[in-house]
């Protein structure tokens, strides 16, 4: 594959998001700013401040300006990478985005490489024996975590798994009685992982394990299949060389425009868990109305979610040489 | 009429639709609760919202079948009510998501270039913000009422429609029976609607019974955030109201989240059955 | 009750004299070590007291920095920083003593210079509620190197309970070698605080936990105990309970006791229940609006008291562990409660009142509409607003009970005033004057939260509110605040459902988790593990 013209299609698509992020912008900032509630009421929260008090807040976030000076002056930074600072926080809202971060891609990582994994396999062992018991059974597991409220889902693995059995700790990210080092650490924070991870899992599970499912019905049943089995192909050979790899194409692109939703569907994790990722903190700042912590992980996140398709798209080019770039 | 993938002898979609029982479990049990929805409210002996027609958190039992809340609420009439709330929230979502989708999809592919191009870039924006942040935001500025979390719903899940409605109307207003019935001088509504539409509609069906479900979750996350309706309260603002309780009284949560469980587990599997009837190609050998 | 009134009077009326809090005796003695981890429901806004009333970051730096007094439990002032005081005979001038071997955590001594910057440079210019308190204070100096002077325009009794409410003034010492020069908004140490207190701050792991350990150099001697201190956070009150059963955290504070499990955690020998006395004396209240057609008829207000069943929202919104309110001053502030002025439940009164005020049943039994708003967040006020719709239900008025997040809320409730009938939790002391009078005076009817979005305006109330604070003599005072009681009971701007019970959760094998009746704000320095 020519380098030189993956480079000019990935920077096209970049350049085609810029006013994509513009307008996105743009109506993220209306929205919020349209919203009841003023930031400086929680600011202050349940306290019977001075009206000058509450005045000289507003000048100080700039809240006394009028509406487009705002956006101006927030467009003007945010080419500066200056994301504003946060209201409630009173920090950059850069750092406290990339301090939240790492949390949230650790379990969105986890989540969606295992049920990527797991629905992939699930799919095609359904698909090889449709209507059997092994395929009900097979829709059955990846549709019964999928069916349940996120967060129903995680209150009963906690009290089934961390409260009863005890098997794992309920929240947070460490154990912080008894903190560790080095390797330890890291087998900390994994102990920590597995339930939010798994009731994390289940949406991308059941949408992966229906794509491939059905993907893998339709090529094993095209002619090339029948052929290399006349051939005397040995099954498995059929099935994982030939099929799998045209059934799995539609199903790199799903796993990656799901980044974008299992980005937002954290913060029910996040909650539950007591897990420290961005999710949360995005909740926090509606609550607060923390306009530009708000604004800052729109941004983040559109940008996040549009990096992910370009790579999603370059994946399926790489793994399918049929791919014009246009 | 003509079909684009004709398959001679096409066994009736009950048959096909009926070969993964999966499916037709799923339907039986979408009847029930439907029925349970509609007819509960009439026939049970308790009014839902009603607070002391019990003692406080009484376990299940004849009179009580699904015990009572820390109110003294009876849970089995409170629950048969907020499946009707969630059903009419997935289902409405539904409907509404699939309407603009198909609207703004079928226009774009119909008419190709410049609307085509524009009302692309207005989908992607739409696939780009992360949805439920942007549900959060709204329910939480406009005010949680059933209505407006409805609305919030379906503004935020017809992109995918809209992208699936353009792909099937760019290759469909190509084909031949469409440029028959253009030569034969039809207008553009009954070439939209008498011809290409109902060609395109399989996938959409199967996605909006599969979207079905995922608006009653989506409801029920944000009314764990505290942003469902109490005067309306859903299934999901029942688990809510009952998580603090859950504990000691397992039955307050139990049911309604079954309810639920049963609801979009039928859907989904409902959905799988529509996609073999709907879809020739995936269907088993 | 004249002997209740006396040994109170003792405590909150401290001039020279004063005792230290001595803790109950314990059979064992305190024994160094351990990790305590306490449960906050929410992120700190910042480790900086003067910007913030935020629960979440007084619960953090009321282990690093100290005040000048606090209180103990019966609400009289008791010494931290301040050795000792006095008072001036005409109430002007405050003389604070300053501990002489108090050190910052960076090994800087701590000055009456630190004292006065804080209150001049930091408190005053920056906490959102010195304008409540502060323009009472002529000066603030220090006039030697560990003594302190606060003059007054006029007496003002409170002063003292002003000053050990850090939640109501932001009144910790900060240190001046730190903060000055710098911008106090934005100051480093605004996320690491360098305090004096018994915990030295380590890390704040965001959305995680803040750490903190023990200040080997503390200036009180012998303490803390624990070796460690950490907060971490936990928003899903379901989870946060499960991780307190299991061992993972060790203390919640009243605000996040599911108050439905405290039956279950009393019979529990793995976890105590604590209690040391209120300061906030915290009230729920239904919130009536002043400027509604209906509801600006006293006499409809008054078939509210009568309508609703408090008794039954005790029961079942909060499972029985809160107390009915009487009054609009909580009974743990008990100088100056009087339940004399409360109302029966009389549905039968009630609607002869409704009658009476104009509003006859319509011929489908039904008298007028109203709406009832409460914010998400506090499940036992959403449970009492479906309770006081059903209570009113039987009376013929028609509540549509809508539930808004906490911003909207206070924006409809208290920048709109638009909104019928709200429910609010506000506290009521230490002292009434900085915490109910705010609520209730004429003056107060401000588009700003938390003070009389009702509407409500009595001048016969006001003139009251205006002379109380300077009435030095405690039996006066409470008869004034009786007066108060009495006409606001008769007027309700707000009618009182509940008091908030004041209990925390703790591990059985910690004591002194609590020691007085700040519980959720107060140090941990006295907290031991027991081995």
């Amino acid at each position: 594959m020519p380098t030189k013209s993956l480079l000019i299609y990935v920077g096209g698509r970049l350049l085609q998001a810029v006013p994509i992020m513009f307008v996105i912008i743009l109506i993220n900032f209306a929205l919020i700013h349209a919203a009841p509630g003023d930031p400086v009421d929680i600011l202050i929260g349940g306290a019977d401040a001075t009206p000058e008090y509450i005045e000289g807040l507003r000048r100080e976030f700039g809240l006394d300006q009028p509406l487009w000076q705002q956006f101006v002056t927030y467009i003007s930074k945010i080419v500066q990478f200056d994301l504003g600072y946060s209201l409630r926080y009173r920090e950059p809202v850069l750092s406290l985005i990339l301090g939240r971060m790492p949390a949230t891609l650790l379990l969105m990582g986890t989540a969606l490489f295992f049920s990527s994994l797991i629905g992939i396999l699930l799919g095609v062992f359904a698909a090889r024996r449709p209507y059997s018991v092994g395929d009900y059974t097979a829709t059955f597991v990846s549709l019964a975590g999928y069916s349940m409220p996120v967060f129903w889902l995680g209150q009963i693995m906690l009290v089934i798994f961390a409260l009863h059995l005890a098997w794992f700790p309920t929240q947070g990210m460490y154990s912080l009685r008894a903190p560790s080092q080095g390797f330890g650490r890291i087998l900390d924070v994994a102990h920590h992982l597995v339930l939010p991870a798994i009731t994390y899992s289940f949406y991308h599970l059941a949408l992966i394990y229906r794509l491939t499912r059905i993907k893998m019905q339709e090529v094993l049943a095209l002619d090339f299949i029948t052929t290399a089995r006349a051939k005397g192909v040995a099954e498995g050979r059929v099935v994982y060389r030939h099929a799998l790899r045209n059934a799995i194409l539609p199903v790199v692109t799903v796993i990656g425009l799901n980044f974008g939703f299992m980005l937002a569907g954290s913060v029910l994790t996040e909650t539950v868990f007591a897990w420290p990722g961005m999710g949360r903190l995005l909740y926090e700042a509606v609550g607060a109305r923390d306009y530009p912590v708000l604004m800052g992980l729109f941004t983040v996140l559109s940008v996040m979610v549009i990096c992910a398709n370009v790579i999603t798209d370059v994946v399926y080019a790489l793994v399918d040489p049929r791919v014009v770039y246009r | 009429m003509t079909t684009i993938t004709h398959i001679p002898a096409e066994p009736s979609w009950w048959r096909i639709f009926s070969r993964n029982r999966g499916s037709v479990v799923g339907a039986v049990v979408l009847v029930v609760l439907f029925a349970l929805a509609i007819v509960a409210p009439m026939l049970l002996r308790f009014e839902a919202g009603r607070i002391d027609v019990g003692p406080s958190m009484a376990p299940p039992s004849l009179v009580h079948l699904m015990g009572t809340d820390e109110l003294g609420r009876d849970v089995f009439a409170r629950a048969a009510a907020g499946l009707s709330v969630s059903l009419m929230v997935g289902f409405g979502a539904a409907t509404i998501s699939t309407f603009l989708g198909v609207v703004i999809g079928g226009l774009a592919g119909f008419f190709g270039r410049s609307i085509d191009a524009l009302l692309m870039r207005l989908t992607e924006i739409f696939q780009v913000i992360p949805r439920f942040f942007l549900a959060v935001l709204l329910v939480a500025f406009f005010g949680a009422s059933i209505f407006n979390i409805l609305i919030a719903i379906a503004v935020l899940s017809w992109p995918e429609i809209a992208r699936l409605v353009r792909g099937e109307f760019l290759s469909l207003r190509s084909r031949q029976f469409v440029d028959a019935a253009r030569v034969a001088g039809a207008s553009r509504t009954s070439l939209i609607f008498g011809e290409i539409l109902p060609n395109a509609l399989g996938p959409v069906v199967v996605n909006a019974t599969l979207m079905v479900g995922q608006a009653m979750l989506l409801e029920a996350g944000l009314s764990y955030l505290g942003l469902g309706d109490p005067t309306k309260a859903s299934l999901g603002q029942m688990l809510q109201e009952a998580q603090q309780i859950m504990r000691s009284a397992w039955w307050t949560t139990a049911f309604p989240g079954m309810f639920i469980f049963l609801a979009v587990l039928s859907l989904n599997l409902v959905g799988d059955g529509l996609t073999d009837v709907l879809n020739p190609r995936a269907r088993g050998r | 009750m004249i002997a209740r009134l006396r040994t109170i009077a003792i405590a909150s009326a401290v001039f020279a004299a004063f005792s230290v809090g001595v803790p109950p005796a314990e059979a064992q003695t305190p024994k160094r070590g351990g990790t305590l981890i306490v449960a906050l429901e929410n992120e700190p806004q910042a480790l900086a007291p003067h910007l913030t009333t935020d629960t979440p970051t007084f619960t953090t730096v009321s282990n690093v920095y100290n005040t000048l007094v606090l209180l103990d439990e019966k609400l009289g002032i008791i010494p931290d920083l301040a050795k000792s005081w006095t008072v001036s005979p005409d109430g002007l001038v405050y003389t604070f003593e300053i501990v002489e071997n108090a050190k910052w955590h960076d090994g800087k001594p701590l000055t009456s210079d630190d004292v006065e910057y804080s209150f001049n440079e930091l408190i005053s210019k920056n906490h959102p509620r010195a304008g409540t308190w502060w323009n009472n204070v002529a000066s603030a100096k220090a006039t030697g190197k560990y003594t302190f002077v606060f003059t007054l325009k006029a007496p003002y009794v409170p002063f003292l309970s002003v000053l050990a409410s850090p939640l109501a003034s932001g009144a910790f010492i900060m240190p001046k070698h730190v903060y000055e020069g710098k911008d106090p908004k934005t100051n480093a140490a605004n996320q690491a605080p360098i305090g004096s207190g018994p915990f030295k701050f380590v890390r704040w792991q965001r959305g995680s936990h803040v750490e903190l350990v023990r200040n080997d150099q503390y200036w009180k001697e012998g303490k803390p105990y624990l070796d460690r201190l950490v907060l971490q956070i936990m928003p899903d009150a379901a989870a946060r309970f499960l991780a307190f059963e299991r061992g993972e955290v060790d203390f919640l504070h009243w605000y996040i006791v599911p108050y439905d499990q405290v039956a279950k955690l009393r019979k529990d020998k793995r976890f105590q229940l604590l209690s040391r006395g209120d300061a906030a004396g915290t009230n729920g209240l239904m919130l009536m609006n002043h400027r509604h057609s209906v509801l600006k008829n006293v006499k409809v207000r008054q078939a509210l008291a009568h309508a609703i069943n408090r008794e039954t929202i005790n029961q079942r919104a909060l499972f029985g562990e809160a107390k009915v309110a009487r009054s609009h001053v909580s009974s743990n502030v008990a100088w100056a409660f009087t339940d004399e002025y409360d109302y029966k439940l009389d549905p039968a009164l009630a609607n002869k009142l409704l009658d009476e005020a104009g509003f006859p049943r319509g011929a489908d039994g039904k008298r007028f509409p109203l709406r009832l708003f409460w914010a998400a967040g506090r499940d036992y006020e959403g449970r009492g607003a479906e309770i006081i719709k059903d209570n009113l239900r039987d009376l013929g008025i028609d509540v549509t009970v809508q539930v808004f997040d906490r911003a909207s809320f206070t924006d409809r409730v208290f920048r709109q005033w638009e909104f019928d009938l709200a429910m609010q939790l506000f506290t009521t002391g230490p002292d009434p004057t900085f915490a109910v009078t705010a609520r209730y005076h004429t003056k107060q009817i401000l588009k700003v939260p938390f003070v009389n979005g009702m509407g409500y305006s009595n001048p016969e109330v006001d003139a009251i509110f205006d002379t109380e604070f300077k009435e030095a003599d405690v039996a006066k005072r409470a008869a004034m605040w009786r007066d108060i009681q009495k006409i606001l009971m008769h007027d309700l701007p707000a009618l009182p459902l509940f008091e908030l019970p004041a209990i925390h959760a703790a591990s059985a094998k910690f004591k002194d988790v609590v020691t007085g009746p700040q519980g959720y704000i107060e140090s941990r320095e006295s907290a031991y593990e027991i081995k």
